[in-house]
């Protein structure tokens, strides 16, 4: 019991479960926000329709919907007649209304008796026509799935190549014919909550997370110098070891509940619920490579079941290679490797090769259930046809008594002292070379040492290269704010227009009034027109006029297209929070402030703390702004008319101010710099006041990314006192950015005295 | 060189931690003997600037300290009764941390170290995690942080704690060569670490500076042939 409390009543523990939980809910509620309608609008409609065609067979609404879709087309076309403006291609939408709706469709337009519906043509409607089509041709198709199945085995039983007898192959065809139903009872329903919240492993890597933390939680005697006190006690070794084992189980309950349960019951809520329970999973089209018959809330129970029995396991495992070294950063280089190795061959092994086998004897296989489970494979077994699942279901058990009995005997049987290991030997010596530099370091260079490798910076720095290498793309540009046509030409002819330019646009629009009659040339004449009308205006109007592409500055400077500015700016945010949060923190932590203090140079530490932070905002901001804008350089062209004035782009109309666009430019990414160097003193003020790392990462995030991550779900309220808004300037005005730069003064002043202040008790 | 403190008092909310101290120091090895809750640890703690005082001046060479900022934290070296560093840092990485504190050169930090390590015993450890060490070879790593740039007042809060009688006799030694040219303030509750090194022993009780004088003086003074005898028949007396 004491075990129990101190476990589950840690405030470590049960911190990073509230955050787990809340990360698969913001995540989950985030991803169904990319659809850009709102989700109770969204849910609505589906019902709606989905109520319309539960009615009907699959056929019947397939063909209903069909209907529907080309009557919404035919609407399609008339609205975008009406908007066009191009005459030719006014002239081939024309002919097909005409077609669609009557030679006299522009009179009965003009009269009001053809007048556009509102709802049935919604891109709303019809994006969920979209998603029910998939699922009614699911069901239309499943039965003839079912069918070939079973035609496929009874077809190549009869050729001898596979049906050797004895041979995996011929037994492989047995087992599929009998493993798949003859035909099963499915219908239509709402399929949403769950094809989603099954969509993605992210409830179950973070349960893994969570094990891994218990894990860890049952070896901090170690660190703590408590192993020899508790080894030395009587129910200290196997005792002891039983009853965390039961513990693990009891995480592996809650984790699985609270994570996946949360996700699930997320789901349910944002689509309308998880429809009927007693229909059979095959109704829903993820469930199609499942073969065994059963109702979903079966299948929910026994994913819930397999979850937790899953996690028991990797938990136990993990407990026991931390176990088996004694030196505690060792054992979590060893965790880790093992849990690459076990990634790699997990993901990397395709399905034809014989060592597929690794991929089902696999820690990732507790995980990742729909690869393991929702495909259907037959291992090859010494020539035995085995269902890959099932040869997991079946380790399941003796994996769990193999694991629970090392960890008993490793913490019954290790020893608390013991002569160093080899790995341990050599990681003395590397200490040796890091000496060295140590003693070469001034004390900036030893605050940055301390910052990479004492607060684990060098892990966020790593987190942070391979959000931006991997993760990072051009962000998008909103093609309803250009003129696309013209951006072709304005990249062609950037630069100051003169007399040459105008003459060159002209001829270019001769040549294409030669081959007016193919498609697009219209619109692309027109947009040229209007381009040569723009350049004759500069050129009477007199003075330096430039074209410039305004593309790449669209998708630099764009007011959160896409909302690419916010989630780009909440990483970020988080990157700095993870980086910087323990910089005084933790010398507050190491109970390091009266040796500092009592040091001629512990006040210069301040600056150089600050300088520090400041250092490692600019990198950020530094290594962020040259990726986005190599990103966008090779995306969308690179900038160029720099030295035009700002006026030459559109976006820059409402500014009167009389600089070139690279002053622009660089303004636009200084105020980026503003606010990453605000933000980045705000939490060295807030890490001043707290006694440790993990209180100060609690604080830092609660003050500065609980509102961003709030304000990037679009909450209007967070979008307008979080921090986040700011690193998208051209939503801003000048005025933020005083308040912000008075804030991060304000923070830089504070933090002086409250250093000085901490000090002295 | 001179330590010169007048009157200095210290309240912690309504307990009052020090009381009208007066006292001053000149080279040499002065013992602050005393209860827990004396006021041994708050009083050094005010000669090195790490709390703020509510009374009273510290001088040093007829200076104010607090008037001397930085200049007089560079010749101090204060060993805290607590075994704090940073965990995961070497010992040599932490002494050097330490010495970059204290404002020395890389060179000559690095010269220093490397004496100061041999002399705590430490060398072969040196580029092992302190975070490992046991609670002797701590207490050896912070001595030589207090050492580091030769200070001329040299603060030791509870020096020998958890040293073995082996290394206690070796710092012993160290710390009376060290007596000779240095203001050295040791806080103890081992009599005998302090009784062949001590120039001067200074009582305290309750905040207060009961008794101060020679070994032999203090001896003589409550009647005793040893020094832990002495200090508890002193202790005693004052609470009759």
């Amino acid at each position: 019991m004491a075990e129990c409390k101190r476990v589950f009543r840690s405030k470590a523990i049960l911190g990073l479960l509230v955050f787990l939980v809340a990360l698969n809910v913001f995540l989950f509620v985030y991803q169904c926000r990319e659809t850009g309608y709102d989700m109770g609008e969204y849910r609505a409609v589906y019902l709606e329709e989905l109520k319309r065609y539960q009615a009907m067979t699959p056929e019947g609404a397939l063909a209903d919907l069909a209907a529907r879709e080309e009557d919404a087309a035919r609407w399609n076309t008339l609205s975008a007649y009406r908007s066009a403006t191009d005459p030719w291609l006014r002239e081939l939408l024309g002919e097909q209304c005409a077609e669609a709706f009557g030679p006299d469709f522009e009179a009965r337009l003009e009269a009001g008796t053809l007048t556009l519906p509102e709802a049935e043509d919604s891109a709303l409607r019809q994006e969920i026509w979209g998603v029910l089509r998939e699922q009614l041709n699911h069901l239309a198709e499943y039965p003839g799935y079912l069918d070939t199945v079973h035609q496929n085995a009874r077809q190549m039983s009869a050729m001898s190549i596979f049906y050797g007898e004895n041979s995996f192959s011929s037994r492989n065809i047995q087992k599929t014919d009998g493993d798949f139903p003859e035909a099963v009872e499915i219908r239509l329903d709402n399929d949403l909550a769950i094809t989603k919240a099954l969509g993605d492993n992210l409830p179950s890597y973070s349960a893994l997370v969570f094990m891994t933390a218990l894990a860890l939680c049952f070896v901090q005697e170690r660190k703590r110098g408590l192993w020899s006190l508790i080894y030395g006690s009587r129910a200290g070794r196997s005792a002891l070891a039983l009853r965390r084992i039961f513990l693990m189980l009891l995480g592996a309950v809650l984790a699985t509940v609270t994570i996946a349960g949360g996700r699930l019951l997320t789901a349910a809520l944002v689509y309308g619920g998880l429809g009927d329970l007693s229909r059979n999973v095959q109704s829903i089209s993820i469930f199609r490579g499942l073969p065994e018959v059963m109702t979903l809330g079966q299948f929910l129970l026994y994913d819930l079941l397999f979850r937790i029995v899953g996690m028991w396991l990797l938990g136990l495992i993990l407990w026991a290679v931390l176990q088996a070294v004694s030196n505690l950063q060792l054992a979590i280089v060893a965790a880790g490797l093992l849990l690459g190795a076990e990634y790699a061959v997990f993901t990397l092994i395709p399905d034809s090769y014989s060592l597929v086998i690794l991929r089902y004897v696999n820690l990732f296989a507790l995980v990742d259930i729909p690869r393991i489970f929702l495909r259907y494979l037959n291992l090859n077994l010494f020539g035995h046809a085995v269902r890959g699942c099932g040869l997991t279901l079946m380790l399941l058990a003796p994996g769990l008594l193999g694991a629970g009995a090392a960890c008993v005997a490793l913490q019954a049987k290790k020893r608390p002292v013991s002569s160093p290991n080899p790995l341990l030997r050599l990681f003395g010596k590397l200490q040796k070379p890091v000496s060295w530099l140590l003693g070469r370091l001034r004390l900036f260079g030893l605050e940055v040492h301390k910052l990479l490798w004492q607060q684990r910076g060098a892990l966020v720095l790593l987190a942070a290269v391979i959000w931006m290498v991997w993760y990072l793309d051009a962000p998008p540009v909103d093609t309803q704010l250009y003129d696309t046509g013209a951006a072709a030409y304005e990249i062609q002819y950037q630069g100051l227009v003169t007399q040459d330019t105008l003459d060159s646009l002209r001829q270019e629009l001769e040549r294409l009034k030669l081959r007016e009659d193919s498609f697009g040339v219209g619109e692309t004449m027109e947009s040229l027109t209007g381009l040569i009308s723009r350049v004759e205006g500069m050129l009477a109007e007199g003075g330096d006029h430039y074209l410039v592409n305004p593309v790449p500055y669209a998708a630099l400077m764009n007011a959160n297209s896409g909302n690419a500015q916010r989630s780009r700016g909440l990483f970020l945010m988080l990157f700095l929070v993870l980086g910087l949060s323990g910089l005084f923190a933790f010398e507050n932590q190491s109970r390091m402030t009266a040796q500092l203090r009592s040091s001629p140079s512990a006040r210069r530490l301040w600056r150089k703390k600050m300088t520090l932070a400041a250092t490692v905002a600019l990198l950020l901001w530094l290594v962020f702004t040259a990726r986005e804008l190599t990103l966008i350089g090779a995306t969308y062209s690179g900038f160029g008319g720099l030295r035009a004035p700002m006026g030459s782009l559109a976006m820059f109309e409402p500014f009167s101010w009389a600089l070139p666009l690279w002053a622009a430019l660089l303004g636009y990414l200084l105020l980026r710099l503003l606010v990453l160097l605000c933000l980045a003193m705000g939490i060295c003020a807030l890490s001043l006041c707290c006694p440790g790392q993990n209180q100060a990462l609690l604080v830092n995030a609660a003050v500065f990314l609980l509102p961003a991550a709030l304000a990037s779900l679009g909450i209007p309220l967070f979008d307008r006192i979080s921090i986040l808004r700011l690193l998208s300037p051209m939503e801003c005005g000048m005025g933020s950015y005083i308040l912000c730069a008075l804030f991060g003064t304000a923070a830089l002043l504070c933090s002086r005295p409250l250093w000085l202040r901490l000090h002295k008790a | 060189m001179e330590l010169e403190i007048r009157h200095l008092s210290k309240k912690y909310g309504q307990k009052q931690a020090l009381l009208d101290f007066s006292y001053c120091f000149t080279p040499g090895i002065y013992a602050i003997l005393g209860p827990n809750g004396a006021g041994k640890t708050t009083l050094m703690h005010l000669i090195c600037d790490i709390i703020t005082r509510q009374e009273g001046e510290i001088l040093y060479d007829g200076q104010e300290i607090l008037k001397q900022k930085g200049a007089f934290r560079g010749k101090l070296g204060f060993m805290p009764q607590s075994q704090a560093m940073y965990e995961n840092m070497s010992a040599y990485g932490f002494l050097c941390y330490m010495a970059q504190i204290k404002g020395l050169q890389s060179r000559e930090a690095r010269r220093q170290i490397g004496t100061l390590l041999e002399v705590v015993n430490l060398a072969d450890v040196a580029n092992k995690k302190v975070g490992g060490f046991s609670g002797g070879m701590r207490q050896r790593v912070q001595l030589a942080q207090a050492l580091l740039g030769n200070p001329e007042v040299l603060i030791l809060d509870e020096p020998t704690a958890g040293l073995d009688p082996e290394e206690r006799v070796r710092l012993r030694e160290y710390i009376a060569r060290l007596g000779r040219d240095k203001i050295v303030l040791i806080t103890t509750h081992i009599t005998s670490d302090i009784e062949t090194i001590a120039g001067h022993i200074l009582l305290m009780r309750r905040g207060q500076l009961k008794e101060a004088a020679r070994p032999e003086d203090f001896l003589a003074l409550a009647g005793a042939e040893d020094l832990e005898t002495a200090y508890i028949r002193l202790l005693h007396r004052e609470e009759g």
